[in-house]
């Protein structure tokens, strides 16, 4: 039987609502569209109302993960665009809450795929190790989410002296956390068998489609703003480029534990190596001309480009977030594979999740419903059930 | 160092488009723009991603008093000359002016490199510049009560601003 699938639009788990057309022939995808637009806010054409200051803080609420991304790109494209020179205490702090920012989202992403494929222990987990790094949020700035510590020319914030020990002794605590994931992940074979092999993306293809962030380091592409395009204070610390060969949804989730192993040492390399000093060059004025900033979210890069003809509001803002370039490579990795895989690969590109809650089976011929957003969450964890059984891997209690 | 880089690439793609190269400039360290005329758009673009492997940032367009131009980005990853070391990455924009005044055509890439797929259409929907050629021109973000002929994004669009004065949820609907 023939049946069209319809995901989304609306997910309180994603924060750009997005709509997937699933064509499904028996058990496999063989077509897909893709809608957005859904919820079109305007941003752009509401940056050129808003003063340069206040276009960091419309820009903070493009995304509610990425919030800090955002205001390190747009205030990047505003200090290119205006000549400003950032104090070198303001680099390390963009750095210290941009690693944050990727360790909590990153722990996001893996708490929902757990979730998704069954493994709710791994949720459980992922939200309580979560937890730490709001806190030191929390701390640092007085919010577990939108810090508003970016302004141009440096940080709204500093970050004193005296929470150093604290932030130190966050990482070091989930350092081992992240390992015990790794650990968990690898000589479990229901996991390997829910994930390897598949939504498979080669280099090529990734390469083809521009595509970014985890999306591309998974299919072996060492492609990263940090390191390609040195700012904040990714060039004055010790960290690398993690990157699998494989392309499937578990190099994907491979390429975020591993990164988040990372993003724990740049944060603790900037907390000792940051020096006292002044955390805003305080611009007067963005001079007229072009801007471009970008940042390496945790999905990959923002890209920010302003222009200015020396008033006090851009003429024009333009903002690409990463989703945007990684959504069209779903057309090559869900067709072909099985509808009980397709949750877990949408939302591998972590797209600001899967919308599955709203997802209903819709009969191709008649129109009726016949698989509401639970069950397709269900056929999933049904799936790792049966392989449970298959490999005689005993049932978790919960 | 860093703006070696970015003049030797200037330099290098500037030699490679001849004439083609309308304009050049070196901003910054990291930072290049270069013009470039519609025809000779497509094979620009097929030069920077499948000869030079840049990566395809984004394009942004904008109307001037004059009509409408789309800058396209560019990544160049490249390493340094011994690839060591975190790069020095380069930004390379290509500034295309669009034919046709208030009726804006510019040659589609997206026929030919995935990547502008997506863009041309949320170009047309914001800004109506049409991309002759598109393989599939289907609005993108879009809604589907705007009027034909709205186009936010278009300094002369006087109803998208009196749309933030009524606000949401008015008789008119939102």
């Amino acid at each position: 039987m023939k049946s069209i699938v319809p995901i989304g639009p609306f997910h309180p788990l994603q924060e750009e609502p997005e709509h997937f057309r699933l064509h499904v022939d028996g058990e496999t995808v063989v077509g897909l569209d893709i809608e957005i637009g859904y919820n079109h806010r305007g941003i752009e054409k509401l940056a050129e109302t808003k003063t340069w200051e206040q276009v960091v803080f419309l820009v903070e609420r493009i995304c509610g993960i990425c919030s800090t991304s955002h205001p390190i790109a747009s205030v990047q494209a505003m200090e290119d665009c205006g000549n400003v020179e950032v104090p070198e205490r303001a680099l390390y702090i963009r750095s210290i809450v941009g690693e944050m920012e990727r360790l909590h989202s990153h722990l996001l992403w893996l708490g929902l795929a757990g979730h998704f494929l069954g493994y709710n222990t791994v949720f459980m987990w992922a939200w309580k190790h979560r937890e730490i790094v709001l806190d030191l949020f929390e701390k640092i700035c007085g919010n577990r989410n939108h810090y508003a510590m970016m302004k141009p020319g440096g940080v709204r914030k500093d970050i004193p002296d005296k929470f150093a020990p604290e932030i130190l002794a966050g990482m070091d605590e989930l350092i081992p956390a992240l390992e015990m994931y790794l650990g968990a992940v690898s000589d479990d074979p229901v996991i390997h068998a829910r994930t390897k092999g598949i939504g498979v993306l080669t280099a090529q293809d990734v390469l083809d489609y521009c595509a970014l962030g985890p999306t591309v380091r998974a299919s072996g592409v060492a492609q990263d703003v940090r390191w390609d395009h040195p700012h904040a204070a990714y060039d004055r610390v010790d960290w690398k480029v993690i990157t699998h060969p494989d392309g499937d949804v578990f190099a994907k989730a491979a390429v975020r534990v591993l990164e988040m192993i990372e993003s724990c040492k740049i944060v603790k390399q900037c907390v000792e190596k940051m020096k006292p000093g002044p955390i805003d060059s305080d611009p007067k004025e963005i001079g007229p001309g072009e801007g471009i900033g970008h940042y390496e979210a945790p999905r990959g890069e923002t890209f920010h480009y302003c222009r200015s003809d020396g008033a006090n509001r851009p003429v024009r803002y333009k903002v690409r977030a990463p989703t945007f370039m990684n959504l069209p490579t779903n057309y090559t990795s869900v067709i072909g594979g099985s509808i009980t895989d397709a949750t877990i690969i949408l939302a591998a590109i972590d797209p600001c999740y899967c919308c599955t809650e709203r997802t209903a089976a819709i009969d191709y011929r008649s129109g009726e419903r016949v698989l509401g957003a639970k069950d397709l969450i269900r056929l999933s964890q049904e799936k790792t059930r049966r392989l449970r059984r298959e490999y005689g891997v005993e049932e978790p209690e919960l | 160092m860093a703006s070696m880089t970015a003049e030797k690439i200037a330099g290098s793609v500037r030699e490679r488009l001849g004439a083609k190269c309308l304009d050049c400039t070196v901003r910054n360290a990291k930072r290049v723009y270069i013009g470039v005329a519609p025809k000779d758009w497509p094979e620009t673009a097929k030069y920077l991603c499948i000869d030079r492997k840049c990566r395809f940032n984004i394009a942004s367009g904008y109307q001037t008093p004059g009509g409408f131009e789309v800058l396209y980005h560019f990544s160049f990853n490249e390493g340094d000359e011994n690839g060591e070391g975190p790069r020095t990455g380069v930004v390379l924009s290509v500034r295309v002016k669009a034919d046709g005044g208030e009726n804006p055509v510019l040659p589609s890439v997206g026929k030919d490199i995935k990547a502008f797929n997506f863009i041309e259409r949320e170009l047309y929907d914001l800004l109506g510049i049409r991309f002759e050629g598109h393989p599939f021109p289907k609005p993108l973000l879009r809604a589907e009560d705007w009027p034909e002929d709205f186009f936010p994004l278009r300094r002369t669009e006087k109803r998208a601003e009196l749309d933030y004065k009524a606000g949401c949820g008015t008789e008119s609907g939102p």
